[in-house]
C-alpha cells in the first residue's frame, strides 16, 4: 500500500508541475479584457492601434482624451449610438471607454486632474442615445466647445460618414 | 448521561476503522488523496470550463496549422473570400497592385497548436480586380448584416483609395484569454 500510494504521488506531482511549465513557454501574454473588448467591438473599423482613415472613420488615438474638456463632450462620446448601444455591459462598456480615452485618447484635457468614468456614469449616460439628433450637426456643436475652451487638435473636426458596399 | 444514536454510530465506525487500518496505511491514503485532489476539478464551474476548452467550434476542431493556402487553416476561421495567400501575398502583406485597407473585422479563432483563442483581423486587399483563386468561407463569430462591424461579407475597403476588391489576409492581432 506504501509503495502504491508512493508512486501515486510521484506521478501526479509530475503532471502538475510539468503541464503549466509546457503551458507557459509556448504561450504569449493575453491582451487585457479591454482592449479585447475595444478589438472586438470597436477596433475593426477605428483601426488596432486607435488610426483609422481619415475622414472615413473617425482616428481615436491622441484625440479622445480632448472630449473630456467640456461636460458635454465627456457626454458624448458616451452617448453616441454606437456606443450607447453596443452590447457590452455598463462595466465592460466603462473599462473600454476608459481605455479609448485615457490610453489610446490621451493627452486627456484636464492632465491628471480627469477623472476615469465610473459604472455609474456610463449607464446613467448609455440610456441617452444619440439616435433622435443629427449626429453629425451636433458633433460639430461638441467640438466647437471643445475648441472655445480648449486647444483641440486639427484633426478633431474631420469626420464623414462611412460609405459600404456588398461582395 | 444519556448518548445519542448518532454518538454510538460514530463511535463504533471509528473503532473499526481504527481496528482494521494501520496508522501508517491511512497516513498514506490521505497524502495521497491531498496530492492528487487538485488533478480532478471538483467544482462544477471548473468542470465545465475544461469541458469548453475541449470543445471549440466545428471549424476549429477541423483546422490546421501548415498550409495558410487552404481554406481549413486555423486563423480562417471567419474570412469569407479569396486567400491573398494564393495570390501572391501573404498573411500580413497585400499582392503586388493592391493595398491594404485601413479598415477590418476582428474576430477569434482557436490555433489548434495551444487550444487557445486569438484575434484575428480580416483585412482586405483593395485596388485590383479580384483574385479568383481560394475562396474560402469561414462563419465563427461572423454576424449578420445588419450588425456590420463583424460581418465579413461586406467589401472592407472603406477608408482604401478604391472599393475594388482583389482578397482577404488574417492577421494575427493577439491572444484573447
Amino acid at each position: 500500500m506504501g509503495l502504491v500510494a508512493g508512486l501515486m504521488t510521484l506521478i501526479t506531482a509530475v503532471a502538475l508541475a510539468a503541464v503549466p511549465r509546457a503551458k507557459r513557454a509556448q504561450s504569449p501574454t493575453p491582451l487585457p479584457a479591454a482592449q479585447v473588448a475595444y478589438l472586438t467591438s470597436c477596433g475593426g473599423c477605428h483601426g488596432i492601434e486607435g488610426r483609422s482613415a481619415p475622414g472615413s472613420v473617425p482616428t481615436l488615438r491622441g484625440l479622445t482624451g480632448s472630449f473630456l474638456c467640456t461636460p458635454q463632450g465627456r457626454d458624448f462620446i458616451i452617448r453616441l449610438p454606437d456606443v450607447a448601444l453596443t452590447q457590452l455591459s455598463d462595466r465592460r462598456l466603462t473599462e473600454v471607454m476608459n481605455f479609448v480615452v485615457f490610453d489610446l485618447g490621451a493627452p486627456v484635457a484636464g492632465g491628471e486632474k480627469a477623472s476615469l468614468y465610473t459604472v455609474a456614469e456610463v449607464a446613467r449616460l448609455r440610456h441617452h442615445p444619440l439616435t433622435d439628433t443629427g449626429l453629425t450637426a451636433y458633433r460639430n456643436q461638441v467640438v466647437a466647445g471643445l475648441a472655445s475652451r480648449c486647444r483641440v487638435p486639427l484633426a478633431l473636426h474631420v469626420y464623414a460618414a462611412p460609405v459600404t458596399a456588398s461582395r | 448521561m444519556k448518548r445519542l444514536l448518532v454518538d454510538n454510530l460514530g463511535e463504533r465506525l471509528t473503532r473499526r476503522l481504527a481496528g482494521r487500518l494501520s496508522r501508517r496505511s491511512a497516513l498514506a491514503r490521505l497524502g495521497a488523496l491531498l496530492v492528487a485532489a487538485p488533478a480532478f476539478p471538483l467544482l462544477p464551474v471548473q468542470r465545465a470550463r475544461a469541458a469548453d476548452e475541449g470543445k471549440g467550434t466545428d471549424f476549429s476542431r477541423a483546422a490546421q496549422t501548415d498550409d495558410n493556402t487552404a481554406c481549413n487553416y486555423w486563423r480562417y476561421c471567419g474570412i469569407d473570400g479569396n486567400l491573398c495567400a494564393c495570390c501572391g501575398g501573404g498573411m500580413h502583406s497585400c499582392p503586388p497592385g493592391s493595398q491594404p485597407s485601413p479598415t477590418s473585422w476582428i474576430g477569434s479563432c482557436i490555433n489548434p497548436a495551444d487550444q487557445r483563442s486569438y484575434l484575428i483581423a480580416y483585412r482586405d486587399c483593395c485596388g485590383a480586380s479580384i483574385c479568383p483563386k481560394c475562396s474560402c468561407l469561414g462563419t465563427d463569430h461572423a454576424m449578420p448584416i445588419y450588425r456590420p462591424q463583424a460581418n465579413n461579407h461586406i467589401i472592407w475597403c472603406i477608408g482604401a483609395n478604391t472599393f475594388e476588391y482583389h482578397c482577404s489576409m488574417a492577421i494575427l492581432v493577439g491572444l484573447a484569454e
